[in-house]
């Protein structure tokens, strides 16, 4: 059925397909929709089960946990200061590995005040243990949903499927919604590898085949249990590829964690993650009728980091552009700072330019995009790590500015 | 406006193009200024940015045609659409664009297309100049698209709540949707008036 529908009703609707036991979640703007969408789908009884009003992201966070661990199937999305508020349970959901999906939408994080749109939220919880993918359309959204529940299942680590608030959020757009069939048959009732009830704790002896007695790992194994979690991050990406596969086959479509677009014979590419990939493809697409070799590297997956797919699309190129929607103050990006550390393990010297852009909701239009690309294809490696792409002029007093390099 | 693209995006989805639409404003608020965009086209849509080179820009409120960034950036031989009761003529500041007026506010008033405060809902009246002006969107499919917006599903907009005289309309937390009260129900007939979606009917005999 092809339907007109924003990315958080996007989000509800792969909610909806994945048949939840348990859904928590406290509304917060951008993401409110995906949760009234779904009470929506309760009062219909479309959806069965219990959708759990809660009065803080810290209890939805809680509650979905204490589901997770019962031994169900749970869903609960969030924003910005909601997802930093359940920040303490997210580590406890990755360190219980606990298959929860999350959708987070991307929001700033105050101060200063600012709803629009910012990956720096979901981003600042990279090293909670979830998995992270970013999504570029509204159909990605939905589908990412369901496949997320594939994934973290298998694995047993939870997701977080990431959109971009407002350019996606809020955007309407034609997409497919699968049948309720076909998406049973991709992804079975949750059965959970270890007896319903039984505290966390036991978690992971039932996961780590190496764990000596029933019982699993108490406060003096912690590093032990860390140890289980760093190594489980090596079967991430395998997991995602085989599950996106298997996706493909039944619907069509198909998210590799890593895509490259028109990048084979690209002497430049560009990095992307999130709704400005879209906006990037039309760039390349205009680019290349004007000769230019450049490509695009599409980052669906953050966490695990899946820097064996991300040396190989990148290697052999002569220049990397990064834009992304976040930053480390001080440094450059997030995710150009991660692209050079995959890099350097191999001691390739792939001049990566890392280029900061639509901050604050700020729109990364696609003529900053082709200006953004043509500097890298034109200049010289610069200094500074980081070029601020799209800065309002004026806005910033000049003693700010020695030594920084901004496109407006 | 958001829902007018919105509505757009439908009809031109029911007759098999592509579409999208979304719109950008600052905090909530009566009398802020709006812009929503819609984006037509026979193949997927990879943009997912703001439009800032339309074919045809709809303006709502006449008082912005007098400010030159509303139309910045229009194609060559775009349109505008204007609505206000003036003719073409009298927006001599949009130059040589090729523009149309029409009267909104006049129409959804004469129809009775009113907000229950009396103004005229000019979102949904405009789309039906808009249907003829963009050859891409046929009248059929937006009286379809528009129908979706009286599917009969209550959505708990609570307007029978507010509107009852005899506060016969209660909301019941079993389950989660607004009952009557038979006991203080008049009969007026005004929560039927007020229920935007046609959820609420008469039963005949009670």
């Amino acid at each position: 059925m092809i339907k007109v529908i924003t990315g958080n009703e996007a989000a509800a609707y792969g909610a909806l397909l994945s048949r939840p036991a348990v859904v928590c979640a406290y509304p917060i703007t951008p993401a409110s929709r995906v949760v009234e969408q779904i009470s929506e789908f309760y009062a219909q009884g479309l959806l069965k089960g219990k959708f759990i009003n809660v009065e803080s992201e810290m209890e939805a966070i809680g509650y979905v946990i204490g589901a997770s661990s019962g031994g169900v199937r749970v869903f609960t999305a969030t924003s910005s200061q909601g997802l930093a508020w359940m920040h303490e349970g997210l580590h406890w959901a990755a360190g219980s590995r606990l298959p929860i999906v999350l959708v987070n939408v991307n929001r700033p994080i105050a101060a200063p005040w600012n709803l629009t749109s910012d990956q720096s939220d979901s981003l600042s919880q990279r090293d909670t243990g979830w998995m992270q993918f970013y999504c570029e359309s509204n159909q990605e959204i939905l589908d990412s949903v369901i496949q997320a529940y594939r994934v973290s299942e298998s694995v047993g680590l939870p997701s977080m499927v990431c959109l971009d608030g407002v350019y996606l959020s809020y955007l309407a757009e034609s997409m497919e919604i699968p049948d309720q069939e076909k998406v049973d048959e991709y992804l079975p009732p949750y059965k959970p590898t270890f007896p319903a009830g039984k505290v966390t704790a036991t978690r992971y002896k039932l996961w780590d085949d190496s764990a000596p007695e029933p019982g699993g790992y108490s406060v003096d194994d912690y590093m032990e249990s860390r140890y289980v979690l760093h190594k489980l991050q090596g079967r991430c990406v395998d997991t995602v590829l085989k599950a996106n596969e298997e996706f493909k086959e039944l619907f069509g479509r198909s998210y590799l964690p890593v895509e490259e677009y028109k990048a084979e014979d690209a002497d430049v590419v560009v990095v992307c993650s999130g709704s400005a990939v879209g906006t990037c493809r039309y760039v390349i697409d205009r680019l290349r009728e004007r000769g230019h070799k450049v490509g695009l590297i599409k980052l669906k997956m953050f966490r695990p980091f899946p820097k064996g797919l991300i040396r190989k699309a990148l290697a052999r190129r002569k220049k990397v552009a990064v834009i992304e929607r976040d930053m480390i103050p001080g440094q450059c990006g997030i995710f150009c700072q991660e692209i050079k550390w995959a890099l350097s393990t191999e001691h390739q010297s792939v001049p990566v330019y890392g280029f900061v852009s639509g901050l604050g909701g700020h729109d990364i239009t696609a003529k900053l995009i082709e200006k953004a690309i043509l500097f890298t294809v034109q200049e010289d490696p610069p200094e500074q790590e980081v070029i601020w792409l799209g800065l309002e002029e004026k806005k910033v007093s000049d003693e700010y500015d020695k030594g920084t390099i901004k496109i407006y | 406006m958001v829902i007018a693209a919105k509505l757009l995006a439908d009809a031109v989805t029911k007759s098999g193009c592509r579409a999208q639409s979304f719109a950008a404003y600052g905090g909530e608020r009566r009398g802020g200024r709006v812009e929503s965009y819609l984006r037509i086209s026979e193949e997927e849509i990879p943009l997912h940015s703001k439009v800032y080179e339309p074919d045809y820009v709809i303006i709502m409120n006449e008082s912005l045609a007098q400010d030159p960034a509303v139309v910045s950036g229009i194609k060559d031989g775009g349109g505008v659409l204007i609505n206000s009761p003036e003719p073409p003529e009298s927006f001599p500041s949009l130059g040589n664009l090729s523009i149309q007026t029409i009267d909104a506010n006049r129409i959804a008033a004469e129809n009775g297309v009113l907000l229950p405060s009396g103004l005229p809902v000019i979102s949904t009246t405009i789309i039906g100049a808009v249907a003829a002006l963009v050859p891409k969107i046929g009248i059929e499919e937006l009286a379809e698209a528009e129908r979706c917006f009286h599917c009969g599903n209550c959505d708990l907009c609570e307007n029978c709540y507010i509107f009852c005289p005899d506060i016969a309309v209660t909301f019941d937390d079993k389950i989660c949707s607004f009952t009557i009260d038979r006991n203080l129900c008049k009969g007026c007939g005004i929560c039927i008036a007020e229920c935007p979606r046609n959820a609420i009917s008469w039963e005949d005999g009670l």
